[in-house]
């Protein structure tokens, strides 16, 4: 299916259209995806910054990673939804949440990270890397 | 959970949306970094659904059952003794 893609938050007052295609998908079961999520694993669509066209007032949280790398959440503050994270170490780039996505079902992540703190009910797909902690 | 065994500190904000079933469900979150906590449902007032994934340690959890499978994205396999409903 190609882009562009149409989504936004739970309450609908913030929506986007991704303008280009993702670069790469991965779910995440590290333990702040998990407390960002409140579920089992988060996943992250990584996308270019230009491709991404937001309307609707977000709010943004800033937090540092055990890295010490900084990453800024973007929400919307009326149902708290997060659109997407802004990484401060990589240029040019988003990571979309894409269950916000109008159309999830042609979704197919390409690795598991952070595996070995899964919470060990979800069998990692054939043809998805496994990948323990980061990459 | 029942709604009575639940303790919550900080100064959480709602919303309210209508279900596909008419009903309202209203959830719970931090405004600092949107973070939902719990949802209310309007249906039973005695519980609500906390969101697990916020747990300190959620390396115990087990769902027992899977529900609207039929919008699963297709690449997640369930474990088999996980009951699906569509």
């Amino acid at each position: 299916m190609p882009a562009p893609y149409s989504g936004g938050c739970q309450c609908g007052q913030v929506r986007y259209d991704l303008t280009g295609e993702p670069l790469h998908l991965i779910a995440c079961h590290c333990s702040e995806c998990q407390n960002q999520s409140g579920s089992a694993f988060g996943m992250s669509m990584i996308v270019k910054t230009d491709d991404l066209k937001i309307t609707g007032v977000t709010k943004s949280y800033t937090r540092t990673a055990d890295s010490g790398n900084k990453n800024t959440g973007v929400f919307c503050p009326d149902c708290g939804v997060r659109i997407h994270n802004t990484p401060h170490y990589i240029d040019g780039v988003l990571t979309l949440k894409p269950g916000t996505l109008d159309d999830t079902s042609w979704l197919r992540p390409t690795a598991m990270l952070w595996t070995k703190s899964a919470q060990g009910w979800i069998p990692v797909p054939d043809g998805v890397k496994d990948i323990e902690g980061q990459p | 959970m029942k709604s009575g065994d639940l303790r919550v500190k900080g100064t959480p904000k709602s919303y309210t949306r209508i279900a596909d079933s008419g009903k309202p469900m209203t959830g719970i979150f931090c405004p600092n970094c949107g973070v939902r906590i719990y949802n209310i449902p309007s249906v039973d007032h005695d519980v609500y659904l906390l969101k697990p994934g916020t747990l300190d340690d959620t390396g115990g959890l087990r769902p027992e059952r899977m529900v609207w499978t039929r919008r699963k994205q297709p690449w997640l396999d369930i474990p088999n003794d996980i009951e699906m409903v569509e």
